[in-house]
């Protein structure tokens, strides 16, 4: 038997790190257990193509760097993560030769969706006027404390004709509101094309019509992490050790111990066998509710009510079809001439020339079909961190929304098309970009099926660990029971992406969790709250 | 928790200003995001706070509860405030009841005359807030924001009411459950407002 620790962590992913820094920094005895080498999840950055090339394989972009607590909290600058943000957040290349382009800067994006739109540009002004600080003082908090209950959101917004209004925004689905906002095709499919990535919304969800407002305030920026994602990884994982925590990798937690009612420990494979660490504070999941309370607990230790429910936990609605690349050049767009502001896009929006793009896409997604390519999701992370790649040269992703399961022949048919399928969606890309196809130097694809091979958390390649649905946030994430980050199983938590506030690089779920530990452990509150 | 400290000084006796501090009508027409109040007894008000963010005013209604007064020297209260349809009445110390941790914003509040001179006076005024529950950081967040503003408001109002020596003249106090704020808004009489914006504009040319 291993050496008990205070607190286990099943997990390394980022949430698991996180919070297994914040509670070894407050004194307790930490271990983490990883069945990878690899610590971080999906913070992984791999030279997949040619050497000295490295690519992102999942998360590239991290949206809460500015504001996530733990960058300060646990002086992650001192662990050599820095982060870079791009002044152009995204690109939509038309195949007329038009671009739209947002900015991190409100006036240079109304500027350019007057090009397109006067009226869109006062609507896109008013929107941001109306409720940035709205969302920099509520809507961004909110994602690093526990969910509130849902009627705190009405008491506090019934009352006046405005915040009525809002609540009824927040009903409607985030197609409805831009449709009702504004008039340009491209600017509602810019718009649209933000949520899917990295929020994992789809434009026709239902009551999440105040992700429109929450794009229009630019509280939200994509930053880089230099060097790549996985300097994320391993600054946490040097926080960990000089905290005291441990990590043990190539572990893979096999069963979690439970006696008398209350988690204990866990049971995990190591290279010499099965072997039991206990836990005398508490075990903390970082995988998903599916894992936890369907396989690494026994199903006599749970009511079938609430396996039942578990297994009824909707996971992501779509998965990533990922070509990877390593080019001697950047993409040149045809529509630079337009805007030359789009060549230093973050993200490029590619094959997306209207709303029905989106909605053809998913039709085929939700169907099982391969989708033509559309709607896809391009960017050159060198563009702005050239460490990420030999001098003078580059590299690229493109990520094509994509189902997990195909109709005929199941995940396992992307083993038989997925280069095919890349030369479609290259193809596609080359029309905007006519530069492409002779600047590749070699390739690497990446299908749904590889994500969930290669992380098994990501399961049917989803990278939300639960869909992002009315139903399934807040409070209601992944379950209303299990949505303070406590289980039905005393001395078991939840602190990963299937919790609020979800999927993405936030850090959120550990940080909320490590407020309910706090509470219920009576741990010693070393940050800021 | 937020601390706040403030110093006015005012060219009146500490008599004066003593009686215009526990005017309880005087000090609900300072507050700057009070939209409504009732007075409970003469210890207890309630009242229904707003405060914009953009173009959403998020409303909360909130407690107050004076604790000790020394007259004319000193007064001290305590109240809290709560997402909710209805406040459930507070602790003996002006806290909010156990079962509202999950949303609850407390402060306490302290303000110490002393006299300057006969005819002038010095009011400190100490207000520590602090949150509880899950929404702690979004109050957190709220107060650190926006309490530079609405502290410069709570002085020129007072002031104004001050400086007048008349209590503004807000409605009357409801006996029955908080009116919503289209039905009972503060406001002040034209005189004690012309008289204030008097006041303001020489302190401006008086420095």
């Amino acid at each position: 038997m291993m050496d008990p620790s205070d607190v286990i962590i099943i997990g390394a992913g980022h949430n698991g790190l996180i919070l297994a820094c914040y509670l070894a920094r407050a004194g307790l005895k930490v271990t983490v257990f990883e069945r990878r080498l690899e610590a971080g999840g999906g913070l992984t950055t791999e030279e997949i193509t040619l050497p000295g090339f490295y690519h992102n394989l999942h998360s590239f972009f991290h949206d809460l760097a500015a504001v996530m607590p733990a960058m300060k909290d646990l002086e992650l600058e001192r662990f050599g993560v820095r982060y870079l943000r791009p002044p152009v957040q995204v690109g939509l290349p038309l195949a007329d030769g038009r671009a739209l382009v947002i900015h991190g800067d409100l006036e240079a994006t109304c500027h350019s969706i007057a090009r397109f739109s006067e009226r869109d540009a006062r609507a896109y002004r008013d929107l941001h006027q109306d409720y940035a600080e709205f969302i920099e003082l509520l809507v961004l908090p909110a994602l690093f404390s526990p969910p509130a209950a849902p009627s705190h959101a009405y008491a506090a917004l019934e009352k006046s004709p405005q915040g009525r209004r809002y609540l009824q925004l927040c009903r409607r689905s985030p197609l409805e509101v831009v449709e009702d906002l504004f008039e340009s095709e491209a600017v509602r499919a810019a718009v649209l094309f933000q949520l899917a990535i990295p929020r994992g919304v789809l434009f026709d969800y239902a009551g999440l019509g105040m992700l429109v407002p929450l794009v229009a305030s630019h509280a939200e920026q994509s930053h880089v992490c230099a060097g790549g994602s996985h300097v994320l990884a391993h600054g946490l994982w040097r926080c960990l050790l000089a905290s005291g925590g441990a990590l043990r990798g190539v572990h893979e937690v096999k069963r979690i111990l439970i006696e008398d009612g209350r988690a204990v420990g866990v049971e995990v494979m190591t290279g010499t066998g099965l072997q039991e660490a206990r836990a005398k504070r508490a075990v903390v999941s970082a995988v998903d509710a599916g894992q936890t309370f369907l396989e690494l607990v026994g199903p006599e230790l749970l009511p079938e009510d609430l396996r039942a429910r578990v297994r009824q936990v909707r996971l992501d609605e779509f998965s990533i079809f990922g070509v990877h690349l390593a080019l001697k050049e950047p993409p040149v767009y045809s529509s630079q001439a337009f805007d030359p502001d789009l060549a230093q896009a973050l993200k490029v929006a590619v094959g997306l020339e209207d709303v029905s793009e989106i909605q053809r896409v998913f039709q085929a997604v939700r169907a099982g079909l391969l989708p033509e390519p559309g709607m896809m999701f391009a960017a050159v992370p060198t563009r702005f961190d050239p460490s990420q790649a030999p001098a003078g040269f580059h590299t690229a992703l493109l990520w094509q929304p994509a189902p997990y399961a195909l109709k005929d022949g199941g995940p396992e048919r992307w083993d038989r098309i997925g280069e095919e399928y890349a030369d479609r969606c290259l193809a596609r890309w080359a029309s905007y970009a006519p530069n492409l196809p002779k600047a590749i130097l070699a390739r690497r694809v990446l299908s749904p099926l590889d994500i969930e091979r290669k992380l098994v958390n990501m399961r049917r390649g989803g990278v939300f660990m639960a869909r992002t649905s009315q139903d399934q946030i807040e409070a209601f994430r992944p379950l209303p029971e299990l949505a303070d980050y406590r289980t039905p199983i005393p001395g078991l938590y939840l602190c990963g992406a299937c919790t609020h506030p979800g999927g993405g690089i936030t850090g959120g779920p550990a940080f909320n969790a490590l407020q309910i530990l706090t509470e219920d452990l009576n741990i010693n509150r070393w940050w800021e709250q | 928790m937020i601390k706040m400290e403030d110093e006015m000084s005012f060219d009146l006796p500490i008599a004066t200003v003593w009686e215009l501090i526990n005017d309880k009508h005087t000090m609900a027409a300072c507050i700057p995001t009070l939209k409504s109040y009732r007075i409970v007894d003469d210890d207890n008000v309630e009242g229904l706070v707003s405060v914009m963010l953009g173009a959403l005013p998020i409303e909360s209604r909130v407690s107050m509860t004076v604790l000790e007064r020394n007259p004319p020297r000193e007064v001290r209260a305590a109240g809290y405030s709560y997402l909710g349809e209805a406040l459930a009445k507070p602790t003996k110390d002006g806290q909010p009841p156990s079962e509202l941790k999950d949303s609850v914003g407390k402060f306490r509040v302290r303000v110490q005359l002393i006299p300057l001179s006969p005819e002038s006076t010095s009011a400190r005024v100490q207000v520590e807030v602090e949150a509880e529950g899950k929404l702690k950081r979004i109050y957190n967040m709220i107060m650190e924001k926006k309490l530079p503003a609405l502290r410069a408001e709570f002085e020129n109002k007072l002031r104004a009411a001050i400086a007048a020596r008349i209590a503004p003249t807000p409605p009357p106090p409801t006996a029955g459950p908080i009116p919503s704020p289209q039905e009972a808004p503060i406001s002040y009489s034209r005189w004690g407002r012309w008289l204030g914006r008097v006041v303001q504009l020489l302190n401006r040319l008086l420095g």
